[in-house]
């Protein structure tokens, strides 16, 4: 930082040398003046940012002006602007859709079941981790376990509807050596969601473990020879220092990814099918069936834009619901 | 002291059985892929086996896939999007990171507040859409590469990094008569070799797996990615003649599947030296 504080000073030394006989007769235009001459004194700064700065406008912030389709009776002919403004009739036409109020549904219900089962099990596997006594032993492990998280959906889906088919699918042989009739995991009302949540553990919680163990290694180990003194075994180690000392980790990285909380897409495009649809469809692929291929895309927004309040709203719920508890919030 | 060290031993003994039962559900799924690819077409569907080890070995379903026109222009696609994407992304980050290290320029918080927005709030998949329909970019690789090139994740890493190097480097080089731009291209850059080699790692991962951008904006089938042939070719019926020229078995299906995770298997060595120091430094709040 004091790198360019020092850049900073030179500069702004230099300015306020020049200042005074810039700002003297005519002082509208020194003021114009005296801005590019700044811009111009930091133009090299300003020229890195610039193609980043275009890049977000233009792919993060040009969308948001779109999402006024969503208050509109969208016409592709007519165009955006020569659309009428319906105000919320979209939405109200999507708090009556049933299919709508269906994939809302199971949106709420798979992130549920992520964070309830997905989200602590980074947390243990990391703690367990922690334990091992033999460092290459863990090396080793942490290899394997962080590897699928560098693997796309497409692939993962695939894997494991072939490891689920119930036509000689892995699990099923594996379960048949035990005498258990062959179970239609993939096409199983009963079963799917599980499906769909156990992939997701299986797929991130190496991964997740990343930050946990960073935040585990930081704890002075003066804490464990004191509770070894006082007589504290491996567990009572974990459960009174361990544990307490990640809280804060575990709170951030509770509350950042409440911004991904709803994402269920390319999870569920690629396992999912017409048998599973009813208890699998996610606001995220419903926009898709319904905007891209249906084209009903006022619709679609609508309910894109719902998802993404939904999100906001709950993120800043959760923060100040943090700030209240530990007095510091995380955003 | 003696019973003390023999529960310990225990608790060491169950943890590493949990471990490998652990490691073993990572990696099996990987191998029965593997195993699968390998096998003649009518012992990969043959049940009441577990294909964990191949029972013959064929390379047939690969030479089918090396001479699908099709498989391999979708892989050259792959490449592109992987390469071009990849080096922008990179470079407009470490740009962007090293920019807004300079908070005392105005504007710079803005531009932080900007990026922090967008990982919040974004218009969705409808909105992008548009905009990249409006952008005359439907059916263009490119299509595949610019709305997702950056992400302000990897922008606040990067900030993060040029942060945490020592003041004093700039500093001198700035008295010892470098310009500002000397000063980036020369010290600070060289010094940062690991962490831009682990964004551009991560974005290459990310562009080589990206889906979604191809189900969208791409319906040419001449110009679809690795990732949407895939998903094609596996959801296709078993020994369907497809183009004339493939038949899609188990085989042929899981050899695809698997020459498209193998790019992934190879970097795999080199990014695990980075990327636990990068998700650390991700992990500095703000």
């Amino acid at each position: 930082m004091s790198t360019i504080n020092t850049s900073e000073g030179l500069s702004q030394n230099t300015l306020s040398r020049n200042g005074p006989s810039r700002n003297g007769p005519e002082k509208k235009k020194g003021k114009l003046s005296g801005f590019l001459q700044y811009v111009n004194q930091h133009k090299f700064i300003y020229l890195l940012l610039l193609p980043g700065v275009v890049y977000f406008v233009v792919f993060h912030y040009v969308p948001l002006y779109f999402l006024q389709v969503a208050f509109k009776d969208y016409n592709i002919f007519l165009g955006l602007q020569n659309s009428q403004w319906v105000g919320l009739s979209n939405f109200r036409d999507l708090f009556t859709s049933k299919f709508f109020l269906q994939a809302f549904n199971n949106t709420v219900i798979l992130s549920i079941m992520n964070k309830v089962f997905g989200f602590p099990a980074p947390i243990i596997l990391a703690l367990l981790l922690n334990e091992l006594a033999s460092q290459r032993f863990k090396k080793t492990v942490q290899t394997i376990i962080y590897m699928p998280h560098f693997f796309s959906w497409v692939i993962v889906g695939s894997i494991f509807i072939t490891l689920l088919s119930p036509q000689g699918g892995l699990v099923n042989e594996f379960l048949g050596l035990f005498g258990i009739e062959p179970i239609a995991f993939i096409t199983s009302k009963k079963w799917f969601r599980w499906v769909l949540v156990f992939t997701d553990i299986w797929k991130s919680c190496g991964w997740g473990t990343i930050i946990y163990l960073a935040a585990i290694s930081s704890i002075s180990p003066d804490l464990y020879e004191v509770a070894v003194i006082d007589g504290a075994g491996r567990l009572k180690q974990i459960w009174y220092i361990t544990l307490p000392s990640i809280i804060p980790t575990i709170i951030v990285v509770f509350v950042l990814g409440l911004a991904k909380i709803f994402n269920l897409f390319e999870q569920v495009f690629v396992m999912y099918n017409p048998l599973v649809a009813s208890v699998s469809e996610t606001i995220d692929t419903y926009v898709y069936q319904i905007g891209i291929v249906r084209a009903e895309i006022a619709f679609a927004t609508a309910a894109g834009l719902f998802k993404n309040v939904i999100t906001v709203v709950l993120i800043l719920l959760t923060n100040q619901l943090v700030k209240k508890i530990q007095g510091e919030s995380v955003i | 002291m003696q019973r003390k060290s023999l529960s310990n031993r225990l608790f060491q003994f169950g943890l590493i059985c949990y471990m490998l039962l652990l490691s073993a559900i990572m990696l099996l799924p990987l191998v029965n892929v593997l195993c699968l690819s390998l096998e003649p077409n009518y012992i990969a569907i043959e049940p009441g086996r577990l294909h964990l080890i191949p029972q013959k070995i064929t390379l047939k379903a690969y030479e089918d896939i090396f001479r699908n026109g099709q498989i391999m222009r979708s892989f050259g696609n792959s490449i592109f999007i992987t390469v071009a994407g990849s080096l922008l992304g990179t470079l407009f980050t470490a740009m962007m990171g090293y920019g807004l290290c300079h908070t005392h320029i105005k504007g710079i918080h803005f531009v932080s507040y900007m990026i922090l927005f967008t990982m919040m709030f974004s218009g969705g998949i409808i909105p992008s859409y548009i905009l990249v329909k409006n952008l005359g970019l439907m059916n263009s690789l490119w299509a595949m590469v610019l709305p997702s090139m950056m992400s302000a994740y990897n922008v606040i890493l990067m900030r993060s990094f040029f942060r945490s190097l020592p003041p004093e480097l700039a500093e001198s080089a700035l008295i010892d008569g470098c310009n500002e731009m000397q000063t980036f291209v020369l010290i600070i850059l060289p010094l940062s070799k690991a962490i831009l080699a682990t964004i551009l790692l991560f974005y290459a991962v990310g562009r080589w797996n990206s889906f979604f951008d191809g189900v969208m904006y791409i319906t040419d089938q001449a110009k679809k990615p690795m990732q949407v042939i895939l998903r094609e070719i596996l959801i296709m019926s078993d020994n369907v003649d497809t183009s004339g020229d493939l038949d899609v078995g188990m085989n042929v299906k899981m050899a695809t599947a698997f020459v498209t995770v193998l790019p992934i298997l190879c970097v795999y060595p080199f990014l695990q030296k980075y990327f636990t120091k990068g998700v650390m430094l991700g992990a500095v709040k703000g």
